[in-house]
């Protein structure tokens, strides 16, 4: 088994998350997974081929390109088909990303479940820029620095895309919710 | 005394925590900060709910048809397959070619005018028409050619 064999099997699963994360949609995502790993591919066939943990942001920054390549060409074919604008960037209000909540029995659980389908509307209604972010950091584990590499973006942008992202989340979250739990979002004695 | 610091300066601070170990000033302002703070406060509590949320939820696993069908797909791409496509010989003279079919539509539209109809136009014109609209087809119908054969050839893989 050769090293590309290895990294093929090993993140796999992530890339087609990360995928489905990027486009939030199931086509688009399968589209997208074949070509950051044909890239990749290419790229280890030239003697690019990270080890360790760093194949993980490797893949992740290939994955990235190819989803703005993706866009460019959607955007250049909807000029001359004239495409709606939704099937871009900005999907429709309750697009999925494809998670699937493990169910739990009683009213414990059932209210855990509401939350995990609130946050999953939640993190898919987010803006593009803003839902990358939140995905490789609190999905993959990737640090700010590693987001700013996959990404390339300064971490400082990295920071600020992470803070909107959940002041957005609990503000959407807040709305998914019933009243009653709506909870601990008052902004009072702010400063 | 401590520095008064903003709410969305605390947020950052408390989501850069996650990230790396703060300092002990930097925590104790947090903390402070906290104690007066609800809608801080409410901050933190809904950040880490988000992160068990997250945590708990499943993920999507891709298809076995899709990662099989990526695998043969990666093994028909072999590099040798590749770079015996076309000759560099061959690239540089397309290269030259495109370069020189450039400076002489450059050269030959000097004299074209807005007011002019097609039959003014000179042979260079023409040709500029016919190419722009060579690759504006290209450009609209390539993407649909590719995903049709890709969708035959799927096709009979799987009969």
């Amino acid at each position: 088994m050769t090293i590309f064999d290895e990294i093929y099997e090993m993140y796999t699963p992530h890339v087609y998350r990360f995928a489905r994360a990027l486009t939030r949609d199931a086509g688009d995502a399968e589209d997208l997974f074949q070509e950051t790993w044909l890239r990749a591919y290419r790229a280890a066939s030239e003697g690019v081929e990270p080890r360790g943990s760093e194949a993980k942001a490797w893949l992740f920054a290939i994955a990235a390109n190819a989803h703005r390549d993706q866009l460019r060409k959607k955007r250049v074919r909807r000029l001359f088909l004239s495409e709606r604008k939704r099937s871009l960037e900005v999907g429709p209000a309750d697009a999925d990303l494809g998670w699937d909540s493990p169910g739990r029995a009683g009213e414990d659980g059932a209210a855990r479940s509401d939350i995990r389908l609130c946050l999953r509307r939640a993190v898919a209604r987010l803006p593009g820029k803003e839902r990358r972010v939140f995905v490789l950091k609190d999905i993959e584990g990737f640090k700010h620095d590693e987001i700013a590499g996959v990404l390339g973006i300064p971490e400082a942008t990295v920071r600020t895309l992470l803070h909107r992202a959940v002041k957005r989340l609990r503000k959407d979250m807040a709305e998914f919710r019933p009243v009653k739990e709506a909870g601990p979002v008052l902004e009072e004695g702010r400063t | 005394m401590t520095p008064r610091v903003s709410c969305p300066d605390i947020e950052r601070l408390m989501l850069e925590g996650e990230d790396r170990e703060l300092a002990r000033a930097e925590r104790s302002l947090i903390e402070d900060h906290l104690g007066g703070c609800a809608g801080c406060r409410a901050f933190s509590a809904d950040r880490l709910e988000i992160r068990e949320v997250t945590a708990a939820l499943r993920w999507p696993e891709p298809p076995d048809r899709l990662v099989r069908k990526t695998r043969e797909m990666l093994l028909e791409n072999e590099p040798e397959a590749r770079t015996a496509a076309l000759p560099t010989w061959v690239l540089a003279a397309m290269a030259v070619f495109a370069v020189a079919t450039g400076l002489w539509l450059a050269v030959s539209l000097a004299g074209v005018t807005p007011d002019m109809t097609l039959a003014d136009l000179p042979v260079a014109g023409l040709a500029a028409v016919l190419i722009i609209i060579q690759n504006a087809l290209t450009l609209l119908f390539a993407p649909v050619v590719l995903r049709t054969v890709r969708a035959r050839r799927g096709a009979s893989e799987s009969a």
